[in-house]
């Protein structure tokens, strides 16, 4: 039984994925709950150095119910029993670079933690279910997101998409927070202006931008896209043959190299597998110049609705 | 006498670094011909491949969105992971790269010594890759003469934008090579890009010798022949060459030296000596 997180009073709470986190450290575009008590807990404090890693190499550690991490010119952070995140702030580490890897890496193992599966990967809703894309860091899953938002479809995630499992082990997909990180090429791209918009650094030109459409509730999942930029001329778009669903699908578990130490490598395993039985995965290679994004985002609908109708009425 | 390569617990990789259009990718194509003979050579498939500067498996590593991070931020991660990856390999690994050598303020090396046993640098006159550059990115010889003297010159890094691979300071040709042959933290083996078009064989024995990777006079000369430009090229057309800067320009040009004199004009070439003048002394390319 977890137990519930202690708390300075008079710190805000935040809602993102799907519970609440009470943060001495202002989270911009998470949405406020002002009602409910907190689930985590994020505040300052004391995070020891960690000086016998057990892999070698690596600037973070992770064992049962604990992820530790040092972060260079930003500082060292403790996750810990799914309810608590420490942070030890360097010297001239600005509130953007620890809250990136607040909302980024710590979540990650929050999520793992609470039993929440992180998916590198986009989510929108459609009448029919999330739709969840995912992709390495630069396949184009902002572009994508964009298109699919502009088709009127409400996000439910920008970069990571948690995943739960309901009823009869049906996989559901859980919504981040409202707002999408996007860099201002997309951002204009996308025909938006970046004035006034927060950056997820102060030395970058990344920056949130809170979305109008977001559904703020689980969703079953519809269908996974595996996108990906290629040489090809044209985009294809095609189902994920059965013996690749479960290695592609681990592949995007967002920190995967949390879940050995954790303790949690089972339960990653399972979890993909679970997703597989129940959720059909398709793969999108698009041709890595420009493509526009609403045209990306039809190639994926419309290539899920052609599959879909197929299964119903087989020839 | 010729260096060779330091392996050691965890001193897998031997570098293969050079600045752009000075040959590497050649030189990685006879690597492969010859630690691969009897398959075609297979341009997407060369020994060499830059997978430490994938940004994906950087992130993975050292849990980091590497996109939120500047180029002298990542240093420390990427020091880290290189030393993780090599003690997971059994050498020689060859990993290309353009990136000048550098090392952060407080002495971290971007290539530790702890992850490196060499690495061979491959140089090319500058009068001949301006040519070459120009034509790879599709931009005019003054562009060019002026990106090789931006010691801040960077490979896939933007200010608005990421890629899937990790962002490399190249700096300046100059700073690039002679931050390479200056580095205490590794054995080198210089290759000038000129001698392995008199003598291709000569200086693929070289390279073998300096790694530590034996191969008959029989399979070198048949890796030579494998790696003729006239097959490079065929292969290129055959198969297509991830590499190659756009779906109309080719990536393999003439290959000649010399060439690159006859393209530019007197003052552009003034400009060249004047800017890299020491270096190309020290390349024998001054005279």
């Amino acid at each position: 039984m977890r137990q519930p997180p202690q708390r300075a009073k008079s710190v805000p709470n935040y809602r993102v994925y799907g519970f609440i986190v009470a943060s001495d450290l202002p989270l911009p575009v998470l949405p406020r709950a002002d009602e409910g008590e907190p689930d985590v807990v994020i505040a300052a404090g004391p995070v020891l150095e960690t000086e016998d890693l057990r892999t070698q190499f690596r600037n973070w550690e992770a064992e049962p119910d604990r992820f530790i991490a040092t972060f260079h010119e930003t500082g060292r952070f403790l996750v810990s029993g799914g309810n608590r995140i420490a942070y030890q702030r360097f010297d001239h580490a600005d509130d953007s670079q620890v809250v990136s890897n607040l909302l980024g890496t710590c979540m990650a193992a929050l999520l793992m933690q609470r039993r929440i599966l992180p998916l590198h990967s986009c989510c929108v809703r459609t009448d029919q279910g999330a739709l969840l894309v995912m992709g390495v860091s630069g396949a184009g899953k902002s572009t994508t997101l964009g298109g699919l938002m502009a088709l009127g479809l409400p996000m439910m995630a920008d970069d990571v998409t948690g995943i739960v499992f309901g009823e009869v082990g049906r996989p559901l997909a859980v919504p981040a927070f409202p707002a999408t990180r996007l860099w201002q090429d997309s951002l204009e791209k996308l025909g938006h202006g970046t004035a006034g918009l927060p950056r997820v650094r102060t030395d970058l030109a990344k920056f949130y931008r809170a979305v109008d459409g977001f559904h703020s509730e689980a969703e079953p999942i519809r269908a996974i896209v595996y996108l990906k930029a290629t040489n090809a001329a044209e985009a294809t778009f095609q189902p994920i043959e059965p013996a690749r669903q479960v290695e592609c699908v681990s592949r995007f578990v967002h920190r995967k190299n949390f879940l050995d130490g954790m303790d949690l490598r089972r339960w990653g395993f399972e979890s993909a597998v679970a997703i597989v039985r129940r959720v059909p995965l398709f793969e999108l290679a698009r041709p890595s110049g420009w493509v526009e994004p609403v045209d990306l985002a039809k190639t994926i609908l419309d290539g899920i609705a052609a599959r879909e109708e197929m299964v119903r009425s087989p020839a | 006498m010729t260096p060779r390569a330091e392996y050691g617990p965890g001193r897998s990789i031997i570098w293969l670094a050079s600045y752009p259009k000075s040959g590497s990718t050649w030189l990685r194509a006879l690597l492969s011909a010859c630690l691969c003979p009897g398959e075609p050579v297979d341009l997407n498939q060369l020994v060499g491949a830059s997978v430490v500067f994938e940004r994906a498996q950087l992130d993975e590593h050292a849990a980091i969105d590497s996109a939120h991070h500047s180029l002298d931020e990542l240093l420390p991660y990427q020091s880290d992971y290189h030393r993780a990856f090599a003690c997971d390999q059994q050498g020689p690994v060859f990993i290309k790269t353009h990136s000048a050598f550098r090392s952060a303020p407080d002495g971290i090396d971007l290539f530790p010594r702890e992850a490196s046993a060499g690495v061979i640098v491959v140089v090319r006159n500058p009068l001949d890759i301006v040519g070459s550059y120009a034509h790879h990115e599709g931009k005019s010889a003054d562009a060019i003469i002026a990106r090789m003297a931006d010691s801040e010159a960077s490979q896939d890094a933007w200010d608005d934008k990421i890629s899937k691979a990790l962002p490399q300071r190249i700096g300046d040709w100059s700073g690039n090579i002679a931050s390479w042959l200056d580095q205490r933290a590794m054995p080198v083996c210089l290759v000038r890009y000129e001698d392995m078009l008199s003598d291709t064989q000569a200086a693929l024995v070289r390279v073998l010798e300096f790694s530590g990777i034996g191969q008959s006079e029989d399979a070198v000369q048949r890796a030579v022949e494998a790696c003729r430009f006239a097959q490079l090229s065929a292969a290129e057309a055959r198969g297509g060459f991830v590499e190659k800067p756009s779906q109309i320009r080719t990536f393999f040009r003439s290959g000649e030296a010399g060439q690159g004199i006859r393209e530019l004009d007197a003052r552009q070439v003034a400009t060249i000596l004047s800017n890299h003048r020491a270096v190309m002394e020290r390349l024998g390319y001054a005279a």
